[in-house]
């Protein structure tokens, strides 16, 4: 192994190193999280034990859940996605290279915020990972660890938004010649239909945790009024947390239908239908987030709806199985470590899709929520299914991403270490059906002690197992396994067709499967030079808010520091920006009909567009649930003067005109009327700002305040998250401004003012719908 | 109808409304359903793995896997069509039994609601106890007795964070809200004493958030009742 440039790991763009270093993080983190369950089963292994108190074990169980769900599992996943997707796809990086490293680095700092969060005095978050309200709001829990970890939340969500964009972008516009959508791989495919639902089902779970830090930090009263509470946050919640089982599963999933696929030696059977049962799965999951809440108050008949749809998707997940068990047939099956972990996790993964069906029940759920029941389904599906499918993808890919082989024989008795703690360790608390969750004792009157204790064997078993066995034979094999070879499995998609470990610029020349083979245009030989770009600004930018959060909860002074190296971060981002040095040299042939006409930046632009109407489609959404729920709120015209909002709907709509106008002008390269216009867009919006700052101070001097009732709250919360949006729409139009002057853009290229004009628009016409809903209604 | 003859000359209820039982039954439908599939998923799983595994010499299938190919398709519609069948058909029979059980379930209380004859019982959770109240003022905490044989509905709310409600061995239970009411309905044959515990994260206290069902026989409830001063 060469010597670790420091330098370089930290201001890498390269998607194998992110990727690389998403692994290494994200198993940090997995050992943080598993050391948390270790330890929650060492209590409960007796009855009546004293090893935890209740506060630190309520802290305990609501970190593992966390950790293990968003900074471990998807992250894992996530990881591997970033080293063998653009290998599979044929393409030489992800399509936003610096972005991505952005990602990682806002991942990794938003998990050391949450794990800071321990050290706080009153400690961490202890409500349980759902964060029901009201118990999540200041009144009943009012350490600062929990508003920092919530804030780490949104620094994740953040992470995780850029990276929908980018996987979006790069599986649609950066495959291959021939990398058509039926032959995408099987992984890819998975990563698609996740950030696709990540897309989706993020925006929800950002405004209800915007919500609760502004109730937090500004003593709002979303989540302690009757018209908000506890179903506001229940829906807003599970409206993400039911999809997010699947943005959970799906990589997990896929990556064990794709080993199935290569130790098998055949092609998967009905793989369309497979892609398509996914598809249908996608779509279901959206409706069936009230079957967490069967035993709230929500009227039957809802109920019911929820029911079906539960039921509904249970079908699709069937059909994948059974379609993965014919695939066998008629195979020659290698039992490899990656195959072992692979058919397991198939077989965990029906028994976790069997018990869930229990739960769909209403009649059963009446009892069954709240139960170890469901912890023993959630962990089938979680550390069972998708884990057991993870970590097989983390064999399979081992020998490409290291060019070792790891130790087939320590593997292999990793997998039945693992397969036999993993069942002594969950299978017992399906028998503990009485056993409410998050109790941190229990009599040994109650007959669950010989349960809970078989549980605590298990996971000894399981912990050990992946701690002695399963890491250090991939660390070790990192450095004395044997080379592995470009294509140890025989495996057929793109990635086993260059050497092991892949060079820096993937490719030579750009695979082509078009003939049905991969064939290298050129014969090979390299057509396009490939330099990564360094960059520090991604670290910069993490690390000052990092710094900013951190003391913006502790120490004051601190949060300046914070700023100013964000600050740092954003001018130097600006400054490589405007100098064009991040525009990455496309290489020929890699556009694909219908795609063609669409630049990466645009869609990518379209991407986020989409995720911020969702996050406003929220917002909007819990507006109107807390005023649907309310029998005394005051007509909008009663309490705002229509006339200011009038005038300001007026100034917005016209910086619409003119970000119009900019670009018309640069179509011209009008230089000048380009700058000229995009100053005036830049005027109306301060001037929009101002009338709001005037507007808000009169509001205030009349009573009108964050502690005056809800109107009040939903109106500074809404139209503040409006505003911010406004203050971030500034900062890109004056990039735009020094940008132009310096001659920056012309009429062949002037994507940059046309992606920031789509954003203001999109700002502007939110204000079109804020407008009616809080003036005049 | 007056609480006396509710509790003592009730009328005879024509479905099974014992919720353990009717729950117990769909478990049980539900774990044999699922035993007979899991064993044949699984164990078609394991012996398709086993029956087709690598042997050395052995002729190499036709379609089989090459490196840097598109491997070809299989797998036509036909059989999709009867997996699918399977699938549904097997997921229709669990969801036709919980929606019989749970009309039942929900015509019953909505026409014991009707007719009034039921005793209700307002439930308030606090961190970390149970506070109960009788239509006639009567307030317990911790503790509720209820008659055999009487339909009765609890009322449930909280005034602090979320709870839930859980009887464990009469399988029910239903979310505490702030601000809001849950229903829950119990029919309780066998007098005696039942667990009551807390099913939702509530706080530091939230392990021993238990309290105390005791089902009383029609005499007695009645006994008791008038001597908490009701009647």
């Amino acid at each position: 192994m060469t010597e670790v440039n420091i330098r370089e790991w930290i201001m890498t763009t390269d998607h194998k190193k992110i990727g690389i270093l998403y692994i290494i993080t994200a198993l940090y983190f997995g050992f943080l999280g598993g050391t948390l369950g270790f330890l929650i089963r060492q209590q409960l292994m007796y009855p009546e034990n004293n090893l935890l108190t209740p506060q630190i074990y309520n802290q305990i169980v609501t970190v593992h859940g966390l950790v293990m769900v968003l900074w471990f599992v998807s992250p894992l996943a996530f990881g591997l996605a970033n080293f063998v997707i653009p290998l599979q796809i044929g393409a030489r990086d992800l399509a936003f290279p610096r972005l991505n490293a952005l990602s990682y680095w806002l991942f990794l700092f938003s998990g050391l915020l949450a794990a800071v969060t321990f050290f706080l005095p009153g400690g961490t978050i202890d409500t349980g990972w759902t964060v029901y309200a009201p118990l999540n709001t200041a009144k009943y829990s009012p350490q600062p660890g929990l508003t920092l970890a919530g804030i780490a939340l949104l620094m994740l969500i953040a992470s995780v938004t850029l990276g929908t964009i980018n996987f979006t972008v790069t599986i649609i516009k950066m495959r291959a010649p021939g990398v058509t959508w039926s032959r995408l791989p099987m992984f890819t495919w998975g990563i698609l239909l996740t950030v696709l639902l990540m897309l989706y089902a993020f925006p929800s779970v950002t405004a209800g945790v915007i919500l609760l830090a502004v109730d937090r930090v500004l003593g709002t009263t979303w989540y302690l009024s009757p018209e908000g509470g506890d179903l506001l946050w229940e829906n807003l919640f599970w409206f993400f947390g039911h999809p997010e089982v699947y943005i959970v599963l799906f990589p997990g999933l896929f990556a064990a239908l794709e080993v199935i696929e290569t130790f098998t030696g055949r092609p998967l059977y009905g793989r369309k239908y497979i892609i398509g049962a996914a598809a249908t799965a996608f779509l279901l999951s959206l409706i069936v987030w009230g079957h967490h809440m069967y035993t709230t108050t929500i009227p039957p008949l809802i109920k019911k709806f929820f029911v079906a749809g539960t039921m509904a998707i249970s079908w699709p997940f069937g059909i994948i199985t059974i379609l993965a068990i014919i695939s066998i047939v008629g195979g020659r099956v290698r039992f490899n470590t990656p195959m072992l972990f692979a058919l397991t996790s198939i077989a965990l993964f029906v028994i976790g899709g069997e018990t869930g069906i229990y739960n769909a029940s209403v009649f059963l759920n009446y009892h069954i929520r709240g139960t170890y029941w469901v912890t023993a389904h959630l962990h089938y599906q979680l550390a069972g299914a998708t884990m057991f499918g993870i970590i097989a993808a983390l064999y399979y890919w081992y020998p490409k991403i290291t060019g070792k082989m790891y130790n087939e024989k320590l593997g292999k008795l990793h997998w039945l270490i693992s397969t036999i703690g993993f069942n002594l360790l969950y299978f017992p608390m399906f028998l503990l059906l009485d056993m409410p969750r998050r109790i941190y004792t229990y009599d040994a009157v109650t007959g669950w002690a010989p349960y809970n204790f078989y549980a605590t064997i298990g996971s000894i078993i399981f912990f050990l197992g992946h701690l002695l066995v399963g890491l250090p034979n991939l660390i070790y094999s990192a450095v004395k396994g044997r080379p592995a070879g470009p294509n140890p499995w025989g495996a057929w998609t793109i990635e086993w067709t260059i050497p092991s470990p892949p060079p820096p610029h993937n490719f030579d020349t750009i695979p082509d499967l078009r003939s049905g083979s991969v064939v290298y245009l050129n014969g090979g030989s390299v057509n396009v030079a490939h330099h990564e770009k360094l960059s520090i600004t991604p670290f910069t930018l993490s690390l000052g808010l990092f710094i900013f959060f951190l003391g913006f909860m502790t120490f004051l002074p601190l949060a300046l520091v914070g700023v100013a190296i964000f600050l740092i971060g954003l001018f130097k981002w600006y400054v490589d920006d405007i100098s064009d040095r991040y525009v990455s040299e496309e290489p020929e042939g890699l556009e694909e009909y219908p795609y063609i006409g669409v630049a990466k930046e645009k869609l990518g632009t379209w991407v986020f567009l989409a995720s911020e109407i969702l996050l406003f489609g929220a917002l909007i959404g819990s507006y109107l649930f807390v005023r649907a729920n309310s029998s005394t709120w005051p007509v909008g015209y009663a309490v705002h003067d229509v006339s200011i909002g009038f005038i300001n709907t007026i100034i917005l709509l016209t910086s619409s005109l003119s970000m119009a106008l900019a670009l018309a002008y640069i179509r011209k390269d009008d230089v000048k009327g380009t700058a000229g216009a995009l100053a005036m867009t830049l005027i109306l919006g301060l001037l929009f700002l101002i009338i709001k700052a005037f507007e808000w101070s009169k509001l205030y001097e009349e009573g009108f305040t964050l502690t005056s009732g809800l109107p009040a709250v939903t109106y500074y919360t809404v139209t503040g998250a409006h505003a911010a949006h406004v203050i971030a729409g500034l900062f890109g139009i004056s990039y735009l401004i020094l940008k132009t002057l310096k001659g920056g853009y012309s009429s062949r290229d002037y994507n940059g003012i046309w992606n920031v004009g789509l954003y203001w628009h999109m700002v502007d016409i939110v204000w079109v719908f804020l407008f009616p809903l809080f003036y005049l209604i | 109808m007056n609480l006396e003859d509710l509790v003592l000359h009730h009328r005879a209820l024509d479905a099974p409304l014992m919720p353990s039982k009717e729950w117990w039954g769909i478990f049980n439908l539900f774990t044999t359903i699922a035993i007979v599939i899991g064993s044949i998923v699984i164990g078609s799983l394991i012996i398709a793995a086993v029956k087709y595994r690598y042997r050395e010499g052995q002729p190499e299938p036709s379609d089989s896997i090459k490196p840097g190919r598109v491997p070809s398709e299989r797998g036509g519609p036909k059989v999709i069509i009867v997996i699918t069948l399977i699938v549904v058909v097997a997921l229709m029979m669990a969801e036709g039994s919980t929606f019989t059980v749970y009309d039942t379930y929900q015509k019953f209380a909505e026409s014991s609601m009707e007719n009034g004859d039921v005793l209700k019982i307002e439930v308030t959770a606090f961190q970390w106890d149970w506070r109960f109240k009788y239509p006639n003022g009567v307030e317990t905490v911790g503790e509720v007795y209820i008659p055999e044989d009487t339909p009765v509905l609890f009322i449930v709310t909280s005034i602090d964070v979320k709870h839930k409600f859980g009887i464990p061995e009469l399988k029910t239970g239903v979310d505490a809200i702030p601000d809001d009411m849950g229903y829950l309905w119990l029919y309780v044959e066998d007098p005696g004493e039942y667990e009551i515990r807390c099913y939702e994260l509530c706080g530091v206290g939230h392990t021993f958030m238990t309290g105390k069902l005791k089902v009383l026989s029609g005499q007695e409830f009645v006994n008791w009742y008038s001597s908490m001063g009701g009647g």
